[in-house]
């Protein structure tokens, strides 16, 4: 079932009785949410993405907005109206009662129409209890599974209503991480083989990128970008997205635009002619932005304000400060290429090698980039220094005031 | 989530045993190490353990042990009393005080009415106080407040509770010329009911009984609903949560998820109660006096325990002895039952 969340808002009051400024933890959120696809919800901590889940499934009621279930406008229904099933953090399995008591137990609420009969109830509980393969575990109690089988067991729950949507708030948080690979190939594979509708909450980035259709990128309670996990990898909207995503994490330097060229440090690394319509573009959907703003959203999101007039000052003498990202693996060794950093050590990983080096513009004490091993024994020149030329398709600019991405041409 | 609550659930009834059993497992690693001078340091240590605990011993002997022993001792001398002790009288030993207080008509009645006290008040002042500590637990506004209303009984003089009880139950005046007929036959009167005999002379065994019990229960609470209000406060408000999204109606919600969870804090109050119920003694003191019943029928009320104390006043520490043990057994049986129910039905 498709799900859409229309200007989603919530806001806590706040306990500070002298400066009363609610907290916004989720602010005018819009998504879309195609059917049967599993979709992570990824951010830092105390970014909203649990009280995003709570308004998805009624156990908070938003303070503005709209929350559709299909065509229906669910946005007050209580949570047992909604036919959604939820997998808590730290799973809230029943303690005193067994794994199938458990499992048993959303069935058991059924009244009128819905109710089962003993043995549909057991059948159905055995065939979501096959489904996460917990079925030999049924007779003991949570105390007595690991982690990933209290987990799967906490999935069984959930999903043995047959959910219209299924919440999984940061169900991994607590596994080791082998563990944490292999339960969330699993929580795959059963989405897939249920076709049920999936929010999936994490903070881990490669955990969202591994399992989502789609991945929302959400800080500070704004969404900063929603797309499938490798286009938001390949195409970051602004600059917290892109150091959020990747492992290695992009390396960040500070740089500037200027003769048609990208300058770091000193040192011109390739041609960059930004893209007219884009820039257009970007002012106007900046100042839209800016009109629509909520005097409370000022408050938690102090970068956006002082958007609008910066970016056209600093371009009028032709030279534009910016924040340049690269990818690790947007390096390619040339003793001739234009961009050189110092070498302070070479880590080998099997396939590839990781160059850790330094630069001066570089934000971080580190740049790391990623080579291919053959060239771990790649000598440095008489400065200390390796030159690389970069691709075109790892390296974002982003405005060094808005840090939204700067297109340029091709 | 299990272990933890478990481990809170634990650590609030044996906190002490489970910080021994620690030091005991620290100390024994310590030894493998470095047996030989740890050797000596265990000594040490332990020495100071029983200095430290030397106070607190020498108390327990004196007043705890020795009496205990002599309890013994003293039921089992057949006719044992204490002129008789000091004037130099050997008694055989036999189980002479047992029969005389098994085949006493008094405690027989005293008896009865222990058993009764504890059957009618320990579900009822139970299934009250989890009622109230619920409700509590649920409202936001004033719950400070209502928790210190409902404790205040808790620090007030029992007798002097009794004595209130009575007051509300007793009429006064005689014949024609009724003063008052004490506050709760007001109540009923208001509501068209006949005023009843509680506690004045004539009043009926059932009418006694019924004060009593509701001194108990009333004089229970407080206890109760701090520790149940205890029991509920930890309890993860996540379970709610999940039940609520699984459509779980708010009577299942209580019985299959809030009483299991606070089992422990139940069967702890349950085996309490029952324990303080067959010592009963004082609420009748409060409310009938020294008489243990309404005048001109004395002892109507009157206790197990109430039945020892009349017999040591009349220095028969032979038969007091007896009836303490026979108290003894049938609060160790029924504390085995209640142990024996509640591992069937404590979750943790
Ligand atoms: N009941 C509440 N009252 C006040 N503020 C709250 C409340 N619940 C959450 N918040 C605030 O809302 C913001 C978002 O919280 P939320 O729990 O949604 O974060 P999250 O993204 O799930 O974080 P995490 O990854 O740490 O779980 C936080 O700043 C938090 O402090
Ligand atoms: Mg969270």
């Amino acid at each position: 079932m498709k799900i859409v969340l229309e200007n989603l808002t919530k806001e806590f009051p706040s306990r500070n009785k002298k400066n009363p400024v609610p907290v916004v933890a989720v602010n005018h959120v819009n998504i879309e949410i195609p059917d049967g696809k599993l979709i992570g919800l990824l951010g830092p901590s105390g970014c909203g993405k649990s009280t995003t889940l709570y308004m998805l499934c009624g156990l908070q009621r938003p303070t503005e907005g709209k929350i559709y279930f299909g065509d229906k406008d669910v946005t007050t229904l209580e949570p047992q109206h909604r036919g959604v099933g939820l997998v808590f953090q730290n799973y809230a399995l029943y303690p005193h009662l067994t794994v199938k008591q458990n499992i048993l137990f959303p069935l058991q609420n059924f009244k009128g129409a819905a109710k089962l009969s003993k043995q549909e109830m057991l059948d159905r509980a055995e065939h979501v209890a096959s489904l996460v393969q917990i079925s030999e575990l049924m007779d003991r109690k949570p105390s007595e599974l690991s982690g990933g089988q209290q987990q799967r067991v906490a999935i069984a729950r959930a999903l043995v209503k047959q959910p219209r949507v299924l919440l999984l708030d940061e169900p991994l948080s607590n596994l080791d991480a082998r563990l944490r690979l292999q339960t969330r190939e699993e929580i795959r594979r059963i989405q897939r083989e249920t076709g049920v509708t999936t929010v999936f909450v994490t903070h881990d980035q490669e955990e969202a990128m591994s399992i989502s259709d789609m991945i929302v990128v959400m800080k500070l309670g704004v969404v900063q970008q929603i797309g499938a996990p490798q286009d938001v990898y390949d195409d970051p909207a602004n600059l917290f997205v892109a150091k959020f995503l990747g492992t290695p994490p992009i390396n960040v330097f500070d740089g500037e635009l200027r003769d048609g060229h990208l300058y770091i440090g000193d040192e011109a690394v390739m041609p960059a002619v930004v893209r007219e319509e884009e820039e257009q573009a970007s002012e106007d959907t900046l100042e839209s932005a800016d009109a629509s703003e909520q005097p409370e959203a000022a408050a938690e999101a102090p970068e956006q304000p002082q958007a609008a007039e910066q970016p056209e000052a600093a371009a009028e003498d032709g030279v534009r400060k910016v924040v340049v990202g690269i990818r690790p693996e947007g390096f390619i060794l040339n003793p001739q290429g234009k961009f050189g950093c110092t070498l302070r050590s070479v880590e080998i990983m099997g396939r590839d090698c990781s160059f850790v080096l330094t630069n001066e513009a570089s934000q971080k004490d580190i740049v790391r980039a990623i080579v291919d091993a053959a060239n771990r024994n790649m000598a440095p020149d008489e400065e200390g220094k390796i030159h690389f030329d970069l691709k075109p398709n790892k390296v974002f600019i982003f405005d060094a005031n808005t840090e939204k991405r700067i297109y340029i041409e091709e | 989530m299990a272990a933890d609550f478990k481990q809170k659930i634990s650590g609030l009834f044996k906190r002490g045993s489970q910080a021994d059993g620690d030091i005991m497992v620290a100390d024994r690693k310590a030894l493998r190490r470095a047996p030989k001078i740890k050797d000596n340091d265990l000594l040490s240590n332990q020495r100071h353990g029983w200095l430290y605990l030397a106070p607190a011993l020498f108390l327990l002997l004196v007043f705890s042990f020795y009496p205990l022993i002599n309890t013994f001792r003293l039921a089992l001398l057949n006719g044992y009393n204490a002129m008789g002790a000091v004037g130099g009288e050997k008694f055989s030993v036999g189980i002479e005080n047992f029969k005389v207080v098994v085949q006493n008509v008094d405690f027989k009645q005293y008896l009865k009415n222990t058993m009764l006290l504890c059957v009618i008040t320990v579900p009822i002042s139970t299934a009250l106080a989890l009622l109230i500590a619920v409700l509590l637990n649920s409202i936001k506004a004033l719950q400070k407040l209502f928790q210190t209303i409902f404790f205040l009984p808790y620090v007030t003089n029992s007798i002097a509770i009794g004595m209130v009880f009575n007051a509300m139950f007793n009429r006064v005046g005689t014949g024609d010329l009724i003063v008052t007929q004490g506050i709760i036959n007001n109540i009923i009167m208001l509501f068209g009911g006949d005023p009843v005999n509680w506690v004045n002379t004539g009043s009926t065994w059932g009418a006694n009984m019924f004060v009593v019990c509701a001194y108990i229960v009333w004089n229970a609470l407080p206890f109760k609903i701090m520790v149940l209000l205890g029991g509920l406060q930890n309890v993860n408000k996540q379970y709610y949560d999940a039940a609520q999204i699984d459509g779980t109606s708010k009577l299942r919600t209580f019985f299959r998820i809030t009483v299991p969870l606070i089992s422990p804090m139940l069967a702890y109050v349950i085996i309490t109660s029952f324990i303080g119920g067959f010592k009963e003694y004082s609420s009748v003191v409060g409310i009938f006096g020294e008489k243990m019943g309404p005048p001109a029928s004395d002892g109507q009320m009157n206790t197990i325990v109430g039945y020892v104390y009349s017999a040591v006043y009349k220095a028969n520490y032979g038969t007091a002895s007896a009836a303490s043990l026979i108290l003894f057994a049938i609060i160790l049986v029924v504390t085995a039952i209640n142990g024996y129910v509640s591992k069937k039905r404590v979750h943790y």
